[in-house]
């Protein structure tokens, strides 16, 4: 704690925090929104290529994309820092920072595992199918992420506001898991048939 | 015309939803968060790709991905509606005078339109149907990367006059 309250008394912490040039405290904010940008769109993307949703996009140019994940990364973590530094006693009391942290982390623990799993082995990813474990670690990334980023959104509110948003974000969720599953299953049906008429044609062929 | 404009700026519906949830408000900005990464994650990357990087991936495959960054831009289209219209709520501030002083917003709806514009002549000019037909490999045509380098700054720069908006209510 003692050297919290010092490091938010440095001069130019200090000066970050009551500036009101654009060089202070808003810089710091931007570039924070930016940083997480260039490391959760990329991160994004690829998941799209592993879950599915994009399942023609080769994966192994988007290996040109971890560089920009990691300067995405250091981004965020200088201009976070900074941003804690001018608050650093509130922010360690702040429950719903520190679940952001954690989901920071454990996010960034599974980005790195599946970069190790997609591009750590000598074949060439799209020629060979989507291990389980990537494809586990790729739904990790994407749901640490979102929570990590309403996490952060929260961090300014009271604890009450917090448990309604978390609420209302929770319903919708169930909403849309609803509608995924249902579209999923028409989807399924759509193909079943196809596959009996397949099968059908076939057996007349073969006749 | 200014009363009038002034008149439909505020709405009274989305003011009171503001006021009886409190939690509209902060669901609003995860939304718009959310919108704001699926809007660069898809735009973004097929940018890249026009500027040159993410060699190997196909450009039509990645503009496959763009209505992914349409969902996100119509997300923060209505949440930063209902920021607007029931920013009275918020911090007692006119959405009139916020519009008309406010730098920040004003230099981001500003981008927005630019970036609109930009979209246009890339499908205008021909180079969608161009850089469509190319390969994994292929380089993309100068006016293509030009296109591509705006639109990632432009997006890019309304994130971050975005995020100085509310340091001037």
């Amino acid at each position: 704690m003692e050297f919290l309250l010092w490091l938010r008394d440095t001069g130019y912490v200090t000066w970050v925090r009551e500036s009101t040039s654009l060089l202070g405290y808003t810089l710091y904010l931007a570039l924070h929104t930016i940083g997480l940008v260039f490391l959760v769109g990329p991160n994004m993307l690829t998941a799209s290529r592993i879950l599915g949703v994009a399942p023609r996009l080769p994966l192994a140019p988007m290996r040109s994309y971890v560089p920009i994940m990691n300067v995405g990364f250091v981004i965020t973590l200088v201009t976070g820092s900074v941003l804690f530094a001018t608050a650093p006693d509130g922010f360690v009391k702040n429950e719903v920072f520190l679940a952001k942290i954690l989901l920071v982390v454990l996010a960034m623990a599974a980005l790195r595992m599946l970069i190790r799993e997609l591009y750590g082995r000598a074949a060439d990813p799209d020629t060979t199918p989507v291990s389980r474990r990537a494809r586990l670690l790729t739904s990790a990334t994407v749901a640490l992420w979102t929570a990590a980023v309403i996490a952060g959104r929260l961090t300014a509110y009271s604890a009450r506001t917090v448990f309604q948003t978390l609420l209302a974000v929770g319903g919708l969720a169930v909403v849309l898991g609803i509608v995924a599953y249902a579209r999923r299953a028409q989807v399924n049906r759509a193909a079943s048939r196809r596959a009996a008429f397949g099968i059908h044609t076939a057996v007349e062929g073969g006749e | 015309m200014a009363s009038f404009v002034a008149y439909w700026l505020r709405w009274p519906s989305v003011e009171y939803l503001i006021e009886t949830f409190t939690w509209l408000w902060p669901l609003c900005e995860t939304f718009h968060f959310v919108g704001l990464i699926l809007l660069i994650g898809a735009v973004g990357a097929f940018d890249l790709r026009l500027i040159g990087f993410g060699k190997g991936l196909p450009p039509k495959l990645l503009g496959r991905l763009l209505p992914w960054g349409v969902t996100g831009f119509i997300l923060c289209a209505v949440t930063g509606f209902v920021f607007v219209t029931g920013i009275v709520t918020n911090v007692g501030t006119h959405p009139y005078v916020v519009l008309t002083t406010n730098l920040w917003l004003q230099l981001k709806l500003a981008f927005i339109a630019l970036a609109g514009l930009n979209l246009l002549t890339f499908h205008l000019s021909g180079m969608a149907r161009v850089v469509g037909t190319l390969g994994p490999t292929d380089d993309t045509p100068v006016l293509a990367r030009c296109l591509g380098g705006t639109s990632l700054a432009l997006w890019l720069g309304v994130i971050y006059v975005g995020r100085l908006i509310p340091w001037e209510l």
